[in-house]
């Protein structure tokens, strides 16, 4: 309990952060969230023209893309900076005050560096989710809204995990890009369903590299439709315990690479 | 019981070889060679409670990585580390609960706020009471003189001032231990003197230990009260500052301004250094001759018009030491 | 640089998927696949990060250093920008390139004389894109803004440029705005040129437009630059 007392001072003191410079956040975000919707509009406007793209209607694809972005920007939210900036942290001594500190290391470095810029894009993903539904005639009950959100918040460990997967090899080696453009290159596959590729990136997207339970199993169940590939049905539903899985390993990754820190230093 | 001991404690360091020319680059590819650094070896040093510790050496004599270690942020090769009875290696989050962390000109406050947001958000990650904390403010406040810009965003702070401020919320927590890592670098002096005093004033109040790692010796000389010197991972030096000083700074001067030109020392334990017209630097061993001794010698046979004694300085004898060490 | 590569293969994978072997759509997959490679290596030659340089460079002042002679600042952030293509080009686009002509066997679809258009029309692109971005590096010292800005003309130049989505397949309403702007003229049209779309006649209409284009972007470029001028307040840290 003290912990999240602790965690709400620090969204406090960001939050109040954010304030002084209120302005340009506001338009900052508001910029984002445009250049992200021009993203929906395009998806809508390529497929409107062929009628579908595998199957899938337009608005199925913008819920698609709505729930890899709405999972992102909560990721994000406490990851994206502290990911970014981690290799210069250990360049330049930084991390090595985040170790004297008495907290978890990446508890403080998701706290000190939350980013609430990204709420814009939670925005825009969730009115595009509901538009995408009303559009579709699809009726949500109660559970499949609260089955909803613990899917995203799945999905967000996903992506999470793979913002730590890729980042951590930063305790060993300084130039960090290569393995971080392929992550996050391999993750604009999952932009469109994955039915479109042939089995052995589908395959992959799937078992070695789970993107795919990010949106494309889930949107499968809220959207109604049986696109399963040559994979179980069951998929729809496992988005919430492969988030929990991933985000575990790649947690002891972490350490085990802060274990490594702690015995090498530079 | 000391508060801190290290016992034989050693850390290597792998570092990766890096092989000449183009052939050697493919062969670091193939096979990696290392080379082990011992960044520091076989150290013991026992600090006391309350203790003010000047931490020297040149760079890259292994005091930075002896911090880190003391701080847990690095894990000894071999050897034992306790820090109030703690490995801070293992426990390092209780340790970190113990000691305060100053480094230069590094700041840990939020840029954009006035610090005592700052503060507020250290009394909840310390887990520090509200009667503790409001005293400690108050009493940091005062002691470092930050009333007038105390609720003013941390940019527009002075260098001065955010150093101030840094070490205020280092110390909010009541720590039995802190390590100040070049404190006053780039201050004026008038900062440096408030910051000083400050330290002195903590120690006294709080009987806090503090480990101070600093090239400025005025730093060492206005507040420490032990030096340990280390080079190439050995201790070379642990003991009271005024014993260093005793022991090793022996070469007094005096400069004086002599009437004449011809002005005569017939003394062998006077030797002249340096003459500058009617000015001659004469330097004397100060257990073979004491300074009055040396006085009534200089101005027996001659008409002084000026006379300036100075004390050793302890850099010129520490850059002495270091010297030699190399040679070694 | 399997970047390149990987974006390749998932417009190639999407595009099949919505054309097929259809040929109602009044453009084949060939054509697709065509204008697919053809835009990877020339959004790598026209890549423009200028307006973003010189926005970071506003933002934390280092912009006073260079203020001295800023016209000079111009040329060298172009040509220090083009470089870098050229290298991205080599190195990042050998994949793709490799790939296309021995995988997908890609043959240049065009003759000579629509070649040498297709380079001046490239030149004039080049020439826009970068006026475009200037003008926004200038605009952020007008207006005393940042980032963001960037963020407006990633969403213009994305939405009326062409490229993420060919104009071809735009309803009549969005490909008629197009027409007003100077985004489509940046690349499309080029590339349109070179897998021989337009006729020669229709190629210099192309060509005389992005003229047009740049004249209008110079006027409008000297107003803004008037504009920043008075406004010379430079932030600090």
């Amino acid at each position: 309990m003290h912990y999240l007392s602790l965690y709400l001072e620090f969204i406090k003191i960001n939050l109040y952060s954010m304030i002084q410079y209120r302005v340009a956040y506001i338009t900052s975000m508001l910029a984002q969230a445009l250049d992200y919707g021009v993203s929906f509009i395009l998806i809508w406007v390529m497929i409107y023209r062929f009628g579908t793209l595998n199957g899938w209607l337009p608005y199925e694809v913008m819920f698609l893309y709505a729930l890899s972005l709405c999972s992102y920007a909560i990721a994000g939210f406490f990851l994206h900076i502290t990911m970014s900036n981690l290799s210069s942290m250990i360049l330049n001594g930084e991390f090595d005050e985040v170790l004297t500190k008495p907290m978890n290391p990446l508890l403080y470095l998701a706290s000190r560096n939350f980013s609430p810029g990204y709420v814009s894009h939670i925005a825009l993903s969730v009115a595009i989710m509901a538009v995408s539904f009303v559009n579709l005639g699809i009726k949500l009950t109660p559970y499949k809204i609260i089955f909803l959100c613990i899917c995203i918040l799945g999905a967000a460990l996903i992506q999470g995990a793979a913002f730590l997967f890729t980042s951590v090899p930063s305790f060993w080696i300084t130039q960090n890009r290569l393995k971080q453009i392929l992550f996050h290159q391999l993750r604009t596959f999952i932009d469109y369903p994955i039915s479109l590729y042939n089995q052995f990136v589908q395959i992959i997207l799937t078992l070695i590299i789970p993107y795919a339970f990010i949106n494309f199993y889930p949107a499968q169940y809220f959207l109604g439709k049986q696109d399963f590939l040559m994979f179980n049905q069951s998929f729809q539903y496992l988005t919430p315990l492969i988030g929990l899985v991933l985000f575990i390993l790649a947690y002891k990754f972490w350490n085990y690479g802060l274990r490594h820190y702690k015995s090498t230093g530079t | 019981m000391p508060i801190i001991e290290i016992n034989n404690v050693t850390k290597n360091f792998k570092i990766n070889k890096i092989q000449k020319g183009f052939s050697g680059a493919i062969k670091s590819l193939l096979s990696r060679e290392y080379e082990i650094k011992r960044a520091v070896d076989n150290i013991s040093i026992s600090i006391e409670k309350g203790e003010l510790v000047g931490f020297i050496g040149p760079n890259g004599a292994g005091k930075s990585t002896t911090i880190k270690m003391l701080c847990g942020i690095l894990v000894p090769s071999s050897g034992q580390i306790l820090v109030d009875g703690r490995d801070p290696s293992v426990e390092r989050a209780r340790n970190a609960l113990n000691i305060g962390v100053v480094f230069g000109q590094r700041s840990q406050l939020y840029w954009d706020l006035p610090m005592d947001e700052t503060f507020d958000l250290y009394k909840k990650m310390y887990r520090i009471e509200d009667k503790r904390f409001k005293r400690n403010v108050e009493f940091y406040v005062d002691l470092l003189d930050m009333h007038e810009f105390f609720r003013r965003p941390v940019k527009q702070l002075s260098l001065g001032q955010k150093m101030r401020a840094n070490i205020a919320v280092a110390l909010l927590h009541d720590p039995e231990i802190i390590y100040l890592d070049e404190p006053t670098i780039g201050l004026d002096i008038v900062a440096k003197d408030k910051i000083r005093h400050f330290i002195r004033e903590i120690n006294k109040e709080k009987k806090t230990t503090v480990i101070l790692t600093t090239h400025d010796m005025d730093d060492i000389e206005n507040i420490c009260n032990k030096l340990v010197m280390i080079d190439k991972g050995k201790i070379i030096y642990d003991g009271m500052l005024s014993e260093f000083k005793r022991t090793y700074c022996h070469d007094n001067v005096i400069i004086v301004d002599f009437q004449d030109l011809n002005s005569v020392i017939e003394d062998s334990r006077l030797k002249v250094v340096k003459v500058e017209g009617n000015r001659k630097t004469i330097i004397y061993d100060k257990q073979d001759i004491s300074s009055g001794e040396a006085i009534s010698l200089v101005t027996r046979n001659n008409i002084v018009k000026d006379l300036m004694l100075k004390e050793p300085e302890i850099e010129d004898v520490i850059k002495k030491i270091y010297e030699k060490n190399m040679s070694l | 640089m399997f970047g390149t590569l990987i974006q390749l293969l998932i417009q190639l994978s999407l595009w099949y998927a919505l054309i097929g072997s259809n040929s109602d759509y009044g453009v084949s997959f060939r054509d697709m696949i065509n204008f697919v490679i053809i835009n990877t290596i020339v959004s790598t030659i026209i890549y423009c990060n200028i307006g973003r340089v010189l926005l970071g460079k506003i933002s934390d002042g280092s912009i006073a250093n260079d203020f001295i002679k800023p016209m000079n600042l111009k040329y060298y952030l172009i040509f220090d920008n083009l470089g870098k293509n050229l290298y991205d080009v080599i190195f990042g686009c050998l994949p793709v390139i490799i790939f296309s002509l021995f995988i997908l066997d890609f043959k240049p679809p065009v003759n000579f004389t629509g070649f040498i258009l297709f380079l001046i029309s490239i030149t004039n692109g080049i020439i826009l894109i970068n006026m475009i971005n200037y003008i926004l590096g200038l605009l952020g010292f007008w207006l005393h803004a940042t980032w963001y800005l960037y963020w407006y003309l990633s969403a213009l130049s994305r939405l009326f440029g062409g490229t993420v989505v060919p104009i071809w397949f735009y309803p009549k309403i969005l490909a008629d705005i197009t027409k007003f702007l100077p985004f489509r003229f940046i690349s499309f049209e080029p590339i349109q040129i070179y897998l021989g779309k337009l006729s020669i006649s229709s190629s210099l209409k192309v060509i005389i437009m992005q003229l047009l284009w740049i004249l209008i972007l110079k006027v409008l470029e000297n107003f803004v630059w008037n504009r920043a001028e008075r406004k010379v307040i430079v932030f600090g840290g």
